[in-house]
C-alpha cells in the first residue's frame, strides 16, 4: 500500500506521524499493523473508534492482532497503553514483533528476497518450473493466456491484500550504518511491514512511549481497599480510604486511561491544565499531536470480576464517550466464546452467537471475529491446510457518514470491485453479509487475511490429466500432497474430507469429493472414481475444478452448480459406470 | 428534503413532518443500522424551519453534522437560530465517566467553558481552548453555548427533568408570531439506556412521560431501539422492544434481508401501525390510508437512500 500522497503539499505534514486521510471521506486513520484489516475497515482505523476482536479458542490470534496494533504504534511514535489481566502487560510488550529487513541490513535486502513469505517464494519457483516446462496454465504470470484467454480482460480477482514492501529505503540507504536515521512525521510508514519470527529491539522498547495497565494487579489492590471496607456497608459513611470511591475493576482502568489521556494531552475536551493556553489552533497543531493507541487484552475474561453485569457495558460507553474528542483509538480483544450456551456456539449464520456480546458490539465501532481451525471439530482444516481459520467481519465503522467507508474502498469486502454487477452475483451492502468469506493465515512473517476458498483439488501444480499409475492413491495421500504444497504446518488431520465445511466459498469441490465417498465405490476400493457422465455439468464448473473440459478422455466426473447446500448429492449416472474408463482423478 | 423516495410514504398529513401528538418508534439490528432514518427527519425538520431537540447517547454532535451536510443542512446554522438542540449523552452519562472525587481534587479549579472556540472539537481538526473537566465545550461557532451534557443520576428521572428543561427553553425561544413551532425529540438510542443499568420500566416510564411532554409542545417523539432478533432471549432486551412499540404511534422496522446480503439492497424496512394509530383511527383523527402499512426495500447511497418496493431496486430493472 503506497504512502497516501495528498495533492497539496502541505497538508501532508498536518497530519500526525503515522496516520493517513481516508480517501473517502477525510477521516484520519491509523493502520493496525495488518494491513488485510486495514483494508476491511476502509483504509485503517478511524481515530476516535473502538475495534472489538472476538478471540478464537485454543489459539490466540487475537492477541496478535493486539500485537500487531501495538507495535505499528511503536513504530510511529505513538503513546500506547497496554491493559491486561491474564498475561502481563510487560510480557506482552515484550514479546511484539520485529520489523522485517532490521535485522538483515548488509545482506541482500535490495533485493527482497529474504522478505518474502515461503509462499510466495514456493509460487515463483513454480511459475518458473511451469514455463520451463511450456506449460500452458493458465495460472501463469505471463500476460497472454493461451487457455482462458477471454478471461484476460476481466480484472484479477483480488483474493488477498499485497503487503507493502518494507520501507527499508529509508534505512538502508547508509550501507552499513547500524543507527536508524531518525524518521521525520512523514517518512514514517503508514503501515510498517513486520516479522513474526523476530522480537521487537530493545532499541525500539526503550523508546517507545507505553503505559501499562495490569488489571490483575488493580484489582488485587481494589480487593484489599473493599475488604477493609466490608463492615461498612452503609454508603453515606465519609470514604477514609481511596477505594472507596473506586468500587470495581473496570472504572479503575477507565480512570487510568481517561488519566493517561489527559496527562498525554490526547484529549481535546479534557485538559491537563486549563489555565495553560491552548496549543495553536489549525493544521500546524496537528502535526505536534501525537496518537494514543490503546490496547486491551482479554477484557471481560474471568480474571476480570465485575460488579454489575452492566459494568462492561458502561465501560465501552464510556470509554466512546472519551475517545470520541480525543486523539486516541483502542483494539479490545474479548475472549466471546466464554459467552455463550451451547446451542449458540454452533449458529451457522456467522452473526455473533451470544446477546452479551451482540450488546457490546453495539458500541464498538468495529467488530471481528477469528475463528481457528485448531481443534475444530470438523474436518474443514484438511480440506482448507492453507488457512488457519475463518474471519468474520460483524462490522465496520461507519463514521460521520451513512455508509463505511469499506463499501467503497474495500478490496476484501468487495468494494472497490464492481466489475459487472450482474445477478447471481453478491456483494457486500451495509453489512459485510453475503461477501466472500474471509478467512486467514498466519505464515511465518506475516498475518494475512484472504478470501476463503478451497485450493483445487490436487494442488496447484499437479493437477493431471492423464491418469495417476498409481494404484494405491488414496485420499490420504492427497491432503499429503496438499500438505506438502503448502509451508505452513497445519492442524489438519489426514483423514477423509467429508465435505462438512459449513462456509466454505466453493462448492464444486465439496459435492464432488463427497459424491465420491458416498458412491461407495465398489471397484475401486483405494479411492479412484469411475468417470461418469453428468449432465448438466458446465464448462464452467469443470475448469474451476481444475478439470479437462468435457470430451477429453469420454465423460468426467464433473462438479454441480448447486449453491452452497451440503454434502449428499447423487446424480444419475450416464451408463459408463461399470466401464473400466481410465479414471482422470485421484481421490 | 430528507429522502425523497421515503416522503411519499410517510403519513402525509403533515408531510414532510409528522404528525404533531404522535410516537414514532424506530427499530433496527446491527445488520442493518437505522441511523439513516433519524437524519431524514432532522433534515426534514431543520428544512421546515422546525425545532428539533437531538438526544444523542450513542453518538456526537459531529456525526450528525458531517451527515446533515450531505443531506443539505446545516446544523450549525440552526443551531444558532435555535432551531436544533443537541444534548451530550455519551460522555457524562454512566458513573464511569464522572472522574473520581479524589482524582478532581488533584486538577486546577475547572474554569467556566468559554465561547471563544473556534472549531469543533472532532479529533481531525483543531483543538478548542479551555475547558471544564465536567463539560465539553462543543462549540461550532463564536456565540454558540456547548451542547448540553446529560450527567450521571441514578435515578432516570433526573434525565426527564433535564430533558423536559431544554425543551421548553428551546419551545419559548422560537416563539414566534402565532403559531407554534412544531417540534421533534429523537432519542438516538434507547438501548443504550437499558444497556447501562437502569432498569426495563423506567426506561418505558421515561418514554412514556417523554412522549406526553413533547406533546404538550405540539410535538414528536422518534425513538431508536436496536431489535436484534438474537437479543429476544433476554426479557429485559424483548421487553423494552415490545414496551417501545406498544407505546407508538407508528413504527418503522428495519432489518436486513431474510435472505442474506446483497449489494443492492441493504435491508428491508416495514412501516407498520402502532396500537396508537388504531385508537387514532377509531377516534376519526387520521384520515383513510394515511399511513399504509407496507414493506419496502432500502438502499443507502452516499447521500440518499433509496426506497422502494420490493424487487424493484436497480439492480434488477
Amino acid at each position: 500500500m503506497s504512502s497516501f500522497k495528498k495533492r497539496v503539499p502541505s497538508a501532508q505534514a498536518s497530519l500526525p506521524a503515522g496516520c493517513r486521510l481516508s480517501a473517502y471521506n477525510g477521516q484520519v486513520l491509523i493502520s493496525t499493523g495488518v494491513p488485510s484489516l486495514d483494508d476491511i475497515l476502509g483504509g485503517g482505523l478511524p481515530v476516535g473508534t473502538i475495534l472489538l476482536i472476538q478471540e478464537d479458542r485454543q489459539t490466540s490470534y487475537g492477541q496478535l492482532l493486539l500485537k500487531y496494533f501495538l507495535r505499528q504504534g511503536i513504530v510511529a511514535g505513538d503513546k500506547c497503553v497496554v491493559v491486561s489481566g491474564d498475561e502481563s502487560p510487560e510480557a506482552i510488550v515484550r514479546s511484539l514483533m520485529g520489523i522485517a529487513g532490521e535485522e538483515s541490513l548488509e545482506s541482500q535486502v535490495q533485493t527482497g528476497v529474504d522478505n518474502r513469505d515461503d509462499e510466495d517464494e514456493e509460487r515463483r519457483q513454480r511459475r518458473k518450473k511451469a514455463a520451463a516446462a511450456g506449460g500452458d496454465d493458465e495460472d501463469s504470470e505471463q500476460d497472454r493466456l493461451t487457455i482462458a484467454w477471454r478471461y484476460s480482460g476481466l480484472k484479477k480477482f483480488e483474493s488477498g491484500v499485497e503487503a507493502r514492501p518494507p520501507a527499508i529505503s529509508s534505512r538502508v540507504g547508509k550501507a552499513g550504518s547500524t543507527t536508524e536515521p531518525a524518521l521525520t512525521p512523514s517518512q514514517i510508514p503508514f503501515c510498517e511491514q513486520f516479522d513474526l519470527t523476530t522480537r521487537i529491539s530493545a532499541k525500539a522498547l526503550e523508546s517507545a512511549d507505553t503505559t501499562l495497565i495490569d488489571s490483575g494487579e488493580l484489582q488485587k489492590a481494589v480487593q484489599a481497599s473493599d475488604s477493609d471496607l466490608e463492615d461498612d456497608s452503609d454508603d453515606d459513611l465519609a470514604p477514609s480510604a481511596s477505594g472507596r470511591n473506586q468500587p470495581d475493576l473496570y472504572r479503575n482502568v477507565l480512570d487510568k486511561i481517561r488519566e493517561t489521556l489527559i496527562q498525554g494531552g490526547f484529549s481535546t475536551t479534557l485538559l491537563k491544565d486549563p489555565s495553560a493556553p491552548a496549543p495553536a489552533p489549525g493544521a500546524a497543531g496537528l502535526a505536534e499531536r501525537h496518537i494514543c493507541r490503546i490496547g486491551i487484552n482479554s477484557i471481560a475474561s474471568p480474571s476480570w470480576r465485575s460488579k454489575t453485569p452492566h459494568d462492561l457495558y458502561k465501560f465501552l460507553h464510556a470509554l466512546r464517550g472519551l475517545l470520541r474528542f480525543s486523539f486516541g483509538a483502542a483494539v479490545i480483544t474479548i475472549p466471546a466464546h466464554l459467552y455463550g450456551t451451547i446451542d449458540q456456539r454452533h449458529a451457522t449464520d456467522g452473526s455473533t452467537t451470544s446477546p452479551y456480546i451482540h450488546r457490546l458490539e453495539q458500541l464498538c465501532d468495529a467488530s471481528v471475529r477469528i475463528e481457528s481451525f485448531a481443534g475444530a471439530q470438523t474436518n474443514a482444516s484438511s480440506a482448507a491446510s492453507a488457512y488457519h481459520g475463518l474471519f468474520h467481519v460483524h462490522k465496520v465503522p461507519v463514521l460521520n457518514a451513512l455508509i463505511p467507508s469499506s463499501t467503497k474502498l474495500s478490496v476484501l469486502l468487495d468494494g472497490a470491485a464492481k466489475g459487472s454487477g450482474g445477478p447471481g452475483q453478491s456483494g457486500s451492502g451495509g453489512s459485510s453479509k453475503g461477501v466472500n468469506n474471509l478467512g486467514f493465515k498466519v505464515r511465518r512473517k506475516r498475518f494475512a487475511i484472504e478470501t476463503f476458498h478451497l485450493p483445487p483439488e490436487g494442488g496447484v501444480g499437479q493437477r493431471r490429466t492423464s491418469a495417476e499409475p498409481s494404484s494405491g492413491s488414496s485420499s490420504s495421500s492427497l491432503s499429503e500432497r496438499k500438505k506438502s504444497s503448502s509451508s505452513t504446518k497445519s492442524s489438519s488431520n489426514p483423514g477423509p474430507v467429508t465435505g462438512s465445511i459449513k462456509k466454505a466459498g466453493s462448492s464444486e469441490e465439496r459435492s464432488v469429493q463427497s459424491r465420491a465417498r458416498s458412491l461407495g465405490l465398489g471397484n475401486k476400493p483405494s479411492g479412484q472414481v469411475d468417470v461418469h457422465s453428468v449432465p448438466g455439468a458446465s464448462g464452467m464448473a469443470r475448469k474451476m475444478m481444475g478439470l479437462p473440459p468435457k470430451g477429453i478422455q469420454g465423460a468426467v466426473a464433473s462438479g454441480c452448480n448447486t449453491g452452497g447446500s451440503e454434502a449428499g448429492h447423487k446424480h444419475s449416472h450416464g451408463g459408463a459406470g461399470s466401464g473400466a474408463n481410465s479414471s482422470l482423478l485421484d481421490f | 428534503m430528507g429522502y425523497a423516495s421515503l416522503e411519499s410514504h410517510l403519513p402525509s398529513s403533515h408531510a414532510p413532518l409528522l404528525p404533531p401528538g404522535t410516537f414514532l418508534s424506530i427499530s433496527d439490528t446491527q445488520a442493518s443500522d437505522g441511523n439513516f432514518l433519524l437524519h431524514h427527519f432532522v433534515s426534514n425538520y431543520i428544512k421546515a424551519d422546525q425545532n428539533v431537540v437531538l438526544v444523542g447517547l450513542a453518538g456526537i454532535l459531529v456525526h450528525y453534522t458531517m451527515v446533515g451536510r450531505k443531506l443539505g443542512v446545516n446544523l450549525a446554522t440552526a443551531r444558532t437560530k435555535g432551531n436544533f438542540q443537541f444534548v451530550d449523552g455519551l460522555t457524562q452519562l454512566t458513573d464511569y465517566a464522572a472522574p473520581n472525587k479524589e482524582y478532581l481534587a488533584k486538577l486546577a479549579e475547572p474554569k467556566p467553558a468559554t465561547t471563544t472556540s473556534t472549531a469543533t472539537p472532532s479529533p481531525p481538526t483543531t483543538t478548542t481552548t479551555g475547558a471544564r473537566i465536567t463539560r465539553p465545550a462543543a462549540a461550532a461557532a463564536t456565540p454558540l453555548a456547548p451542547p448540553k451534557v446529560l450527567s450521571y443520576s441514578p435515578k432516570l428521572v433526573e434525565l426527564y427533568r433535564a430533558l423536559e428543561g431544554i425543551i421548553q427553553e428551546t419551545a419559548s425561544k422560537t416563539k414566534t408570531g402565532p403559531s407554534e413551532k412544531q417540534l421533534v425529540l429523537i432519542l438516538d438510542d434507547l438501548s443504550v439506556l437499558l444497556n447501562c443499568g437502569w432498569p426495563c420500566r423506567d426506561v418505558l416510564a421515561l418514554v412514556r412521560y417523554l412522549k406526553l411532554l413533547v406533546a404538550k409542545f405540539n410535538g414528536t417523539l422518534i425513538t431508536l431501539v436496536h431489535a436484534d432478533g438474537l437479543m429476544a432471549e433476554e426479557v429485559s432486551q424483548d421487553g423494552l422492544v415490545k414496551g417501545v412499540f406498544y407505546e407508538a404511534d407508528y413504527i418503522i422496522d428495519v432489518r436486513g434481508l431474510d435472505s442474506g446480503g446483497s449489494r443492492d439492497v441493504h435491508g428491508q424496512l416495514s412501516l407498520l401501525h402502532g396500537p396508537g394509530y388504531l385508537l387514532r383511527q377509531r377516534s376519526g383523527q387520521v384520515r383513510e390510508n394515511e399511513w399504509p402499512a407496507l414493506t419496502l426495500h432500502y438502499k443507502i447511497l452516499d447521500n440518499n437512500v433509496e426506497v422502494f418496493a420490493k424487487g424493484y431496486s436497480s439492480g434488477v430493472l
